[in-house]
């Protein structure tokens, strides 16, 4: 029996905005409990919501990231919702005037192809606060914190259909919006949450019963969510069973999902317009105006690094990965003699390496593309080995001195007088005629004992392709 | 009778607020009228008007993206029924 799944994604993404969407309490994950607070975001009476300018100004940045349509009309309502994490007994949210439709992104498939995951809208809502439920045993604890931040909404339609695809979209997603600016998307903050509609059919027969899927703070646990949940469905199916349309929670220790609640129907949270938001607004002016902010999509880049630097398409990949490593990578590639592949390996290895071993980013590293495109540039012109640069630029994040400073005050410049290098390959020679013996009579490997004795001689600084040569000619007279 | 007593357990159950058999048949009357009286809204002809959404013309009422000072945690937590020196404490929420 062949079955087809459909997923559909819901995301909630923190906007990176200083304050929260309708007060002007700050945004600080991580500080005391309720201390960012005020009469809005606790819901007291007499309270009214002003909404953020900088909240839409980052939506709206969002929306033509994804090429969405831009609503010029759009609203906010009240989702009525009984938890004590939501004070005003309300969420503030946009129901059926959302300011953005449809859009979407492209993904590349296992197969080589792409498909273009289309997107049913976003809007615009605010967080809920949080509870806490091991702090005592008797009481759940609630901290309001959170309460107010702003937050978009991206639907998905239900057009994905396996839980690698499902990841590849968030990855890409994800990727543009910290890009953007639009949001730092830390999972582990909870400022990128993914909750997945699953449902399986038969080709061709109508949607089936869809499950959400909640709890998923990682894209590792969502693709095994997902796949654990089209199993699921299968076997309940393939009994003779029905799948119950509800929310189910993933255990990451059991790597299961369990029922959390039966999905309320859409009419209980009694939707209704928001009275105390006036509409919003948006002109074709206020979007050039944040048009005009936009830096390169990482997608335009990749193409671009492949075609303009000629890099592989690996070497893009990697690079795009991280906004700022590839700002990085195009100032080096500005001030090298050599091919953009050199910059690109450097970033690759040694820097990369580097940025992992310290837990830093490129611009706390303290080696700037300046100093980058100078240490590879003495590469270039032979003035050290590679071996060599990897140890000067060692030190040059311990010191924050220059290449040329340490190949300077080191005295790490390889030694290309010719006439000094013959008389030391010639006193090695001289010293021990052995390999000599057996280079003459056939065995060409023996002159590797000779290169390894100058290099040594010369503590490094010789410059190896030089010393080949040398060493070549002065054994050929021999 | 189009409010049921029904509707009255279904509405009071989603706001948590809980009635016995007498009150919930008051209640149905009531709301039967209430509703019974804003019927008449829906025999209105409204097919060739626009949504009328809200009651001003106001638009973009919007703030700048500054922080303002918040309150302090001990005034927020004061007129809880039951806090500690950080938190809200509330009937344990079991999902």
């Amino acid at each position: 029996m062949t079955w087809q799944t459909v997923i559909g994604l819901e995301i909630h993404v923190q906007l990176a905005t200083k304050t929260k969407l309708f007060c002007g309490c700050s945004l600080a994950f991580g500080d005391a409990p309720n201390s960012h607070t005020c009469p809005t975001c606790l819901g007291l009476p007499g309270s009214l919501p002003i909404l953020n300018k900088g909240a839409v100004d980052k939506a709206i940045l969002a929306a033509l990231g994804l090429e969405c349509n831009i609503q010029e009309f759009s609203k906010f309502d009240r989702k009525t919702i009984f938890y004590p994490d939501m004070p005003k007994a309300f969420q503030t949210t946009q129901l059926d005037l959302p300011y953005c439709l449809k859009g979407g992104l492209e993904i590349p498939l296992q197969d080589g192809n792409s498909k273009f995951i289309e997107l049913n809208r976003i809007h615009i809502e605010e967080d809920a606060g949080k509870s806490i439920h091991d702090h005592t045993p008797e009481y759940s604890c609630i901290d309001l914190n959170r309460a107010g931040t702003p937050l978009v909404e991206i639907v998905t339609e239900p057009c994905i259909e396996t839980a690698k695809e499902a990841t590849t979209f968030l990855n890409r997603l994800r990727m543009i919006l910290i890009y953007l600016g639009v949001s730092d998307c830390e999972m582990s903050q909870g400022n990128f949450r993914c909750d997945a509609n699953v449902s399986i059919r038969k080709a061709g027969e109508k949607l089936g019963n869809k499950t959400e899927i909640k709890n998923m703070n990682s894209f590792s646990n969502i693709e095994d969510a997902i796949n654990y949940e089209i199993k699921r469905h299968k076997k309940v199916l393939e009994k003779g069973g029905k799948i119950e349309e509800e929310t189910r929670l993933w255990d990451v220790e059991k790597k299961q999902t369990r029922a959390m609640r039966s999905k309320e129907a859409v009419n209980d949270y009694r939707y209704f317009p928001e009275p105390d938001l006036p509409p919003l607004i948006i002109n074709q002016e206020w979007i050039n105006k944040i048009k005009s902010t936009m830096v390169e999509l990482p997608y335009k880049k990749e193409k671009r690094f492949v075609e303009e630097y000629n890099l592989p398409q690996y070497d893009a990949e990697v690079l795009i990965q991280d906004r700022l490593l590839a700002d990085y990578f195009e100032n080096v590639v500005a001030k090298i003699n050599g091919k953009p592949k050199e910059a690109s390996n450097w970033i690759m290895g040694e820097i990369n390496r580097w940025l992992k071993e310290l837990k830093k980013d490129i611009t706390s590293l303290g080696v700037d593309a300046k100093n980058l495109a100078e240490l590879i540039n003495l590469v270039g012109d032979d003035t050290i080995s590679n071996q060599v640069a990897k140890q000067v630029l060692e030190m040059m994040i311990q010191t924050g001195k220059s290449a040329k400073l340490i190949v300077d005050e080191k005295g790490l410049a390889q030694e290309s007088n010719t006439e000094e290098l013959i008389s030391i390959i010639n006193k090695i020679i001289d010293a021990n005629p052995a390999p000599l013996e057996d280079f003459k009579s056939g065995n060409k490997k023996a002159a590797g004992f000779y290169v390894g004795q100058v290099m040594k001689a010369s503590k490094g600084k010789a410059n190896p392709k030089i010393v080949n040569q040398v060493l070549m000619q002065e054994l050929s007279k021999r | 009778m189009n409010f049921t007593e029904d509707n009255v357990r279904e509405v009071a159950a989603l706001a948590r607020l809980k009635f016995d058999d007498k009150k919930i048949a008051s209640m149905a009357e009531q709301m039967d009228k209430i509703v019974g009286y804003v019927q008449l809204i829906q025999d209105a002809p409204v097919d060739d008007l626009e949504p009328f959404i809200y009651p001003t013309e106001l638009t973009n009422v919007l703030r700048e993206d500054i922080p303002q000072e918040s309150l302090a945690t001990v005034d927020v937590l004061a007129n809880c029924h039951k806090a500690d020196e950080h938190f809200f404490y509330v009937p344990p929420v079991i999902e």
